[in-house]
């Protein structure tokens, strides 16, 4: 759980600046990805944490 | 925006492949090649060349400046979205695989009873701060790391030369012809990532593809085939097919006048290096691609999620390396790279020419 929530706040720290320093007329556009691989990359985290049985584990052995 | 040369695009290919290529060649061609295993590299360069060749037919009209606008020439705007997408989960795959394989092979080779998270971070924060810097930064670098490299690699096959057995790598005959052909397969399917450096083309000079090509072969086809030959000769195929990372294990007998020994923890810190601009190459890529399928303008905003991904994703792929063995020698994996890097540009190719495109 500590491990998720640093990693949480590294993800929103780094997005945070990032979206500060974005322009402003195409932010929209800009944080469509942004958000998607952020979101991805939570996820991952949150299944990686929780010791989730791994990618290619699941591929050899099924679900 | 400054641009690199096709040469130096070749420099960074070159080290891209070193990490691949002593984590799976050696294994892979001497259990299908056995002693004549190292020949591969060199019918795996037909197969280089022909990418290269079909890479050059892409490009050389100036039409298009990457493979996006290659793609959307040829199969059509809405086809080139969905390819793209293929493209980007595939790249993203081959990212987390070799960041993990990184940490492993660290892990592996020194710090037996290290955490490869350690190693991971590490590594994600030096990338997140180099590709958020141009690419050119990253090819100069390349220019001079490809320097340290040949020395590193002239010194590690003059020490292994006495450990040689020529009953290991000889004799080879016309029976060996299709174990090398089959033990050529994956390397072309690495060698292929050429085809991923052109999703870069907006940093990239116009290409001239041809100009260093056969430098750029000869150079790679030579340094494998003789890294090939002298792990397999000094192991024997058998002990080097069954064992995880022969490449250090060979190291391992190298003793220079009963003074210097376990070089493997030497070589292995140096290959640091290689893995350094694998990733990096490969962040660069992801982003790019990003960036061509959301029409952004800018691409470097997207490094802190795409390393953030690249810690989580690289953890979650495999529990050990033996499941990232499996998934790096399956004959899928082989296949979906030899799909994506050779027949795609194939088609594209083919279809171009048929609607005059290219």
């Amino acid at each position: 759980m500590t491990k998720f929530v640093i990693f949480s706040a590294t993800l929103l720290a780094l997005g945070t600046a990032d979206i500060a320093s974005m322009r402003r007329e195409r932010l929209g556009r800009e944080l469509i990805p942004y958000i998607l691989i952020a979101i991805a990359a939570g996820v991952l985290a949150l299944m990686v944490f929780a010791d989730s049985q791994s990618l290619i584990g699941h591929m050899i052995h099924g679900v | 925006m400054q641009k690199i040369s096709t040469r130096q695009v070749y420099i960074m290919f070159i080290l891209t492949t070193l990490s691949p290529a002593i984590a799976l060649f050696p294994s892979f061609v001497a259990r299908h090649g056995s002693a004549a295993g190292w020949i591969a590299p060199i019918a795996a360069s037909v197969g280089l060349i022909a990418v290269i060749a079909v890479l050059h037919g892409l490009f050389k009209s100036g039409r298009f400046a990457d493979l996006h606008g290659v793609f959307g020439g040829t199969f059509g705007k809405w086809s080139a979205k969905p390819l793209l997408t293929v493209y980007l989960l595939w790249t993203f795959a081959l990212f987390l695989l070799y960041v993990r394989y990184y940490a492993e092979r660290i892990v592996a080779s020194m710090f037996t009873s290290v955490n490869p998270d350690f190693f991971i971070i590490s590594m994600l924060i030096v990338v997140f701060f180099a590709s958020r810097a141009k690419l050119s930064a990253i090819a100069r670098f390349s220019e001079v790391a490809i320097l340290v490299f040949a020395v590193i690699f002239a010194v590690f096959f003059v020490s292994l030369i006495p450990t040689l057995r020529a009953i290991h790598v000889l004799p080879v005959t016309h029976y060996d012809a299709v174990p090398v052909l089959r033990s050529a397969y994956p390397i072309v399917s690495v060698w292929g990532f050429i085809t991923l450096f052109f999703f870069l083309g907006e940093h990239i000079e116009k290409p001239d593809l041809k100009s260093f090509a056969k430098k750029a072969v000869l150079i790679l086809s030579v340094a494998t085939a003789l890294m090939i030959f002298l792990v397999v000769g000094s192991l024997g195929p058998d002990t080097a097919a069954r064992m995880p990372w022969p490449f250090f294990s060979a190291a391992k007998l190298i003793d220079i006048m009963q003074s210097f020994d376990r070089l493997e923890a030497v070589l292995s810190s140096i290959w640091v290096i290689a893995d350094f601009i694998l990733i990096t190459v490969f962040v660069f890529i992801i982003t790019n691609i990003v960036k061509k399928l959301f029409n952004l303008r800018e691409s470097r905003y997207l490094t802190g999620p795409v390393a953030m991904l690249g810690y989580a994703g690289s953890l979650l792929l495999a529990a050990n390396t033996r499941e990232l063995e499996l998934f790096a020698a399956s004959s899928t994996t082989h296949a979906v790279n030899l799909v994506l890097c050779v027949g795609v540009p194939v088609l594209a190719l083919a279809i171009g020419k048929m609607r005059r495109a290219l």
